[in-house]
């Protein structure tokens, strides 16, 4: 059984989280908002296992593989700084700590999923293999959580037009 | 800003980046355990040597084939077939009982080579995983979009940097609008 929540639930809160950020500081615009939505949908990178299984990459390659260390700490965190890298140096900084936080929001809804065995996954890899127990909330297959995370989402929107659009028009740099 | 390191120790950052997730993988694929769950002994590793899990806590997936009692095939074919005991009590996520050709995932432990009794039972959903995928897929072509709407490449930089405005369709569809097209000319 598929235990993740969908993706557009960690991406519908990777844009509370960044919208929420963004009437913090105005310094975030739009572009940063988006970072972290990319942020938080990136451990599901380990969805890559769909198209080339862990299977099917260790008998091509004859040695033991797995594409989970991509939803892990270890595997988020090098994800992260590689990603930093594609962007001009002056970015870095900002492209680290949201993607990071869109990652940890993605994590914490996870760790929120309903499991058989009543514990979630070894989220701290390599650091430990240590399960967490399970939040036992929803299950990927639940509707309500998209559901509640479009609502906020909703509210957040609005909220943000209200204390006034901060889009491209009144900072014309990042720096 | 320029590189801090020059183009080389972007580089070379890269490519050390990768070599430690290669690492990763590689080495994530020789832990015995599955570290995207709860690293108990799953089907896979029980149904073809049964006796070796006897007395151990384990969890199946599996359908459901009969329900009186429960018995599950863990395979598709609807061989690997274990009984359930107490598996609608441990139902966490239906009030209803187990109904022949529901998917479930039985976590507890094996009293003999063909009995399990059940801690806990989640149930699957069908018609919710296609709801899932479906989701999924627009949530991911929305973050996605929006990134090609706010971040362009520079060829000049050989970087990523934000556009100076989102990119919307009529940059993108010729003839929807006049003159000079194409959010990113600014630089």
């Amino acid at each position: 059984m598929i235990a993740v929540t969908d993706v557009l639930t960690h991406v519908l809160v990777g844009y509370v989280i960044g919208t929420l950020l963004s009437i913090r500081y105005a310094r975030l615009r739009r572009a940063h908002v988006t970072l972290v939505m990319i942020g938080a949908l990136s451990p599901d990178f380990t969805k890559i296992d769909l198209v080339f299984p862990d299977e099917l990459v260790s008998y091509l390659l004859d040695i033991p593989f797995s594409w989970a260390p991509l939803h892990l700490l270890g595997g988020t965190i090098v994800v992260t700084l590689f990603a930093s890298l594609l962007f001009a140096p002056e970015y870095r900084r900002d492209v680290v700590v949201l993607v990071a936080i869109g990652a940890a929001s993605h994590h914490v809804l996870d760790l929120g999923l309903m499991t058989s065995t009543g514990y979630s996954y070894a989220a701290f890899w390599p650091l430990t293999e240590y399960r967490l127990p399970a939040g036992g909330l929803y299950l990927s297959t639940d509707r309500w959580p998209a559901l509640v995370a479009g609502l906020c989402a909703v509210l957040v929107w609005a909220l943000e037009r209200r204390v006034g659009v901060r889009g491209y028009e009144d900072s014309a740099s990042l720096e | 800003m320029q590189e801090p390191f020059g183009h080389r120790g972007r580089l070379a950052a890269g490519v050390v980046l990768l070599a430690v997730l290669a690492g990763l993988v590689l080495w994530a694929g020789a832990v015995p355990s599955d570290l995207m769950s709860g690293g108990y002994p799953d089907e896979v590793d029980v149904t073809p040597n049964r006796e070796a899990y006897v007395g151990e806590q384990v969890v199946l997936g599996g359908r459901v084939v009969d329900t009186d009692p429960v018995v599950i095939a863990t395979r598709a074919s609807g061989y690997g077939r274990f009984t359930l005991v107490n598996a609608d009590d441990g139902l966490q996520n239906s009030d209803a009982p187990l109904e022949q050709g529901d998917r479930v995932s039985a976590f507890g432990h094996l009293e003999d080579e063909s009995t399990l009794v059940v801690d806990r039972t989640t149930i699957g959903d069908t018609a919710g995983t296609t709801y899932m995928l479906l989701v999924s897929f627009f949530g991911g072509l929305w973050a996605f979009g929006r990134f090609a709407r706010d971040w362009r490449f520079d060829f000049g930089r050989f970087a990523v940097v934000p556009r100076d405005e989102p990119l919307s369709l009529r940059d993108v569809i010729p003839g929807t609008r006049g003159g000079a097209s194409g959010g990113d000319r600014s630089d």
